[in-house]
């Protein structure tokens, strides 16, 4: 632990939150320059709004300004008041509510699928690459290759009828206790969606720990170890599983923010009240605060979530030192 | 043994968070199973998604208008059959020249916090309506309902305090038009019309009607709670002038989910009494579980819009009556669309339009000549064509289409069955939505597919869309006699001589075919046997649980 209180250590997660600002403002203006370059703006309807109203709306929301007044006035609301500005669709609701309000569904479905995700991808691709060429590793393989291949909106469906809608209505489990094909607001509600969404997780996971794993196995140390008399068990747990874990902690980052960050196909058909849909929809009907708001929120998030996985990477790994 | 027990305690700590994390996004709220809900006369619904605003003034979306139908209450309100009846008004009456309008308020009704209900609430909505600092999208709206300088408020040509309505005393409401509007008592029962109390607006600023505390109706539900992109619940108020005629108790969507596989999945296992299954897929599952499904129109006409303007392979009129009268669209609606509800149709304006006497409709005051699929008929106006032109094959031209699921599956018909028809070569250009609305607005096409719904209650609504000052005529036909026939239809305060001109003016069109239409638009909806008398509005707000009730115990 030492290390870590340095002064090389402060001055290292200095330069990155530093670094992470930049990033933002970086991400933040590109994301303005193609938010605008895409057809419409977000008073676009099917049925034309007369200019006379259109006239009262731009100015109300500021859109009659020339477009760098708009940038800027959205740049320092966001950097320096810290407000990511109202919807346009949901008028009257301001970004900041949104996050508020509907982040921790998508949080709490994310987090779920990243525990069973990440449990469950490990242990199987460390049993698949102890048992090499068996029957289990080819099996894990195979569930793999199908996690990959089916589009998840479908997986989706397929968990929603076989675990809610057939049970509920044909072998009639109780439905007071029994997963509720669409619903909110108690635990067994997370279960379905987080599952769902844990299977990118698995088979991500089971690949990469699989191939570490053997990939260790060949490694120099583990051979010393076994020379030494060590247990397999011994040398499974302390030499190749510590040294396997080290590249996959690095993907944990990326992929904890992918899990929070709101499935739409999967929050829509689970009813999980989620930011996924208010995401989808600010793409779709150009609500530059809620697309501006929701990016910059998430990359701020993966900056973070990032600093603290190399933090992290130190703690397991002592050959890293920061400075 | 140290890493185990590090993850472990890792794993103990994540699920103590996602329980802490759960806690802090919703309610916690036990729901009641569907035999609960009928002893207590509750009904669950999908409402499809998260409101985009329950200010009735700022937004007129069918997701709004179906919350705010049931909190709010116009002067005008419809019965279970779909007439207009007198809601917060007991009486309308209006001058001989439909130029005045004055509305007598019910001395009974209240506010859901038990205040009277008075003239000055709907002068104050209707001029925040118009007022340009507010910019409500639909304001347009009064324009169209020909309030006296309603447009001159909208452009800040005047004060908003200029518009033509006046409280006369607490319960009297004049408003003055600027033309004869007879169809203004259907406008009055429109959500942008409600009342709005001054002092809740003002209290509350930009936080009104942004949670169940800052919202008081004067209609028979009022909002119970509100989680955001979760859940809505409303609940009888006894207030309510009317409330010994409203059963419900409760009406509750317990999810916002717009996807209709889960909402049909969650009717099946009794989470929700009522859902749309409007797609073919679920229609299918509808009948394979042998329920019962039942239609409504959605108000909506479809329609291949032809780019006029000169050079375009559709310049020729000749050209696009052979495709008005070769289109076989039982064929488009049976098979392509494949959602009862659905019809298909020759005229633009839908078979629901009423017509100058009670309980007759515009279509049939005003039938279209002519049959679907006239395959013999397209031939002669092609062979004409030819001829005329001096072509030995019908120009080559392109469908603009966008790139949604739906569009490309009938584009991919008509690039099919056009080309047949005309026999020539028939290109797609698939775009993103935006860009296709673009386009067609730029003119920019041959051939799009585009549709129509209803503003209002009147033929009108879809007639003055091919008038050359309309925004959304994208098609560039510009017809003098038809432009004449639709300003005197606006100025004629006769009911009867009013039909006449539009089906004179519709008849012009169809014969130009500027536009040929397809289908008029429909829903299909499953609902718990025992709930009865919910309805659909091709107007107004869908659907509507306003006289439902649960009759029996719903059967298993």
């Amino acid at each position: 632990m030492q290390h870590l209180l340095s002064w090389g250590f402060f001055r290292y997660v200095g330069q990155r939150l530093i670094m992470a600002v930049l990033t933002l403002w970086a991400l933040a203006t590109l994301t303005f320059v193609f938010m605008r370059a895409v057809p419409g703006d977000p008073l676009t309807r099917t049925k034309e709004i007369p200019a006379t109203v259109r006239a009262n709306l731009e100015e109300k929301y500021g859109l009659n300004k020339p477009i760098f007044d708009q940038y800027l006035i959205q740049m320092q609301r966001m950097f320096i008041q810290g407000d990511f500005g109202e919807s346009f669709r949901t008028v009257d609701r301001s970004v900041n509510r949104m996050i508020a309000e509907n982040f921790p569904a998508s949080a709490a479905i994310g987090i779920f699928a990243l525990i069973v995700g990440t449990t469950v991808g490990l242990g199987l691709g460390i049993v698949a690459a102890l048992y090499r060429n068996s029957l289990i590793d080819r099996i894990a393989m195979l569930l793999c290759v199908i996690g990959i291949a089916i589009p998840s909106a479908l997986i989706a469906y397929v968990v929603q009828y076989f675990l809610a809608v057939f049970p509920l209505t044909h072998l009639h489990v109780n439905p007071h206790v029994w997963f509720r094909p669409v619903g909110w607001g108690q635990f067994r509600d997370v279960i379905l969606p987080g599952f769902t969404l844990s299977l990118g997780i698995i088979t991500l996971m089971t690949r990469y720990m699989r191939s570490q794993m053997v990939d260790v196995s060949f490694a120099e140390f583990v051979r010393t170890a076994r020379a030494k008399g060590a247990s397999t068990a011994r040398v499974v747990a302390l030499h190749q599983l510590r040294n396997a874990m080290l590249p996959v902690v690095s993907l944990l980052g990326p992929i904890f923010v992918g899990a929070i960050s709101g499935s739409l196909l999967i929050e829509n058909i689970f009813g999980v009240p989620g930011l996924g849909a208010a995401y989808f929809n600010s793409i779709s009907n150009n609500d530059y605060n809620v697309l501006m708001g929701l990016t910059v929120f998430y990359g701020g998030f993966f900056i973070i979530i990032n600093l603290i996985t190399d933090v992290l990477y130190g703690l397991i790994d002592p050959r890293i030192r920061f400075g | 043994m140290v890493l185990k027990s590090a993850m472990t305690r890792g794993a103990a700590a994540a699920l103590f968070l996602v329980a802490a994390v759960l806690y802090a996004s919703g309610v916690r709220a036990e729901q009641k199973s569907q035999d609960q809900r009928a002893l207590s006369q509750e009904v669950y619904f999908s409402a499809g998604d998260e409101p985009p605003s329950m200010d009735p003034t700022k937004q007129a979306d069918t997701i709004s208008s179906m919350w705010l139908g049931h909190i709010f209450e116009g002067l005008m309100s419809y019965d279970p059959a779909g007439n207009i009846i007198p809601g917060t008004a007991e009486s309308m009456t209006s001058s001989e020249d439909k130029k005045t309008w004055t509305f007598k308020i019910r001395k009974s009704a209240r506010w859901q916090d038990g205040k009277p209900v008075k003239a000055q609430d709907f002068l104050y909505s209707w001029r925040r309506l118009v007022d340009p600092a507010y910019a409500s999208e639909y304001s347009f709206i009064a324009i169209a309902a020909g309030i006296l300088n309603a447009e001159d408020i909208i452009s800040k040509k005047q004060p908003k305090e200029n518009l033509g309505v006046r409280a006369v005393d607490d319960h009297t409401l004049e408003v003055q038009l600027s033309r004869p509007v007879p169809f203004f008592d259907s406008l009055a029962t429109f959500q942008v019309f409600y009342p709005l109390r001054r002092d809740i607006v003002e209290k509350f600023g930009d936080k009104f009607a942004t949670d169940p505390a800052s919202i008081i109706g004067n209609g028979p539900f009022k909002l119970a709670a509100w989680q955001k992109e979760q859940s809505m619940r409303i609940e009888r108020s006894p207030t309510y002038w009317d409330a010994d005629k409203v059963r419900i108790q409760a009406i509750q969507s317990p999810a916002m989910v717009k996807d209709s596989q889960a909402n049909f999945n969650n009717f099946q296992t009794g989470g929700i009494d009522y859902t749309t299954t409007s797609s073919p897929e679920i229609i299918k599952q509808a009948q394979a579980a042998k329920l019962k499904i039942q239609t409504f129109p959605t108000g909506c006409t479809t329609y291949i819009a032809f780019n006029v303007r000169p050079g375009r392979p559709f310049a020729n009129k000749l050209l696009r009556q052979a495709v008005r009268d070769g289109v076989n669209r039982s064929e488009f609606v049976n098979k392509i669309i494949g959602v009862p509800g659905y019809k298909p149709t020759l005229g633009l304006v839908p078979d629901y339009m009423p017509g100058s006497k009670k309980g007759m409709t515009y279509r049939r005051e005003a039938p279209v000549k002519g049959r679907d699929a006239d395959y013999p008929s397209s031939q002669k106006h092609l062979q004409e064509y030819l001829a005329v032109s001096k072509q030995t094959q019908a120009p080559s031209f392109t469908i603009l289409s966008d790139d949604g699921t739906l569009a490309k599956k009938f584009v991919e018909y008509w690039q099919n069955s056009l080309a047949k028809l005309l026999n020539t070569e028939v290109r797609v250009e698939s775009v993103p939505f935006k860009t296709r609305l673009q386009k067609s607005r730029d003119g920019n096409y041959d051939v799009t597919l585009s549709g129509w719904c209803p503003d209002y209650r009147d033929p009108m609504t879809f007639m003055d869309l091919f008038t050359a000052g309309n925004d959304n005529n994208m098609t560039g036909w510009v017809n003098k006699t038809y432009e004449a026939l639709i300003v005197k239809a606006a100025n004629e305060s006769d009911i009867a001589a009013r039909i006449k001109l539009f089906a004179e003016a519709e008849a012009l069109l169809l014969d130009e075919s500027p536009m040929v239409p397809l289908d008029q638009t429909g829903g299909a909806f499953v609902v718990a046997p025992a709930l009865k008398n919910m309805r659909h509005n091709a107007f107004g707000f869908s659907p509507d649980f306003r006289y439902a009730v649960w009759d029996s115990q719903p059967k298993h």
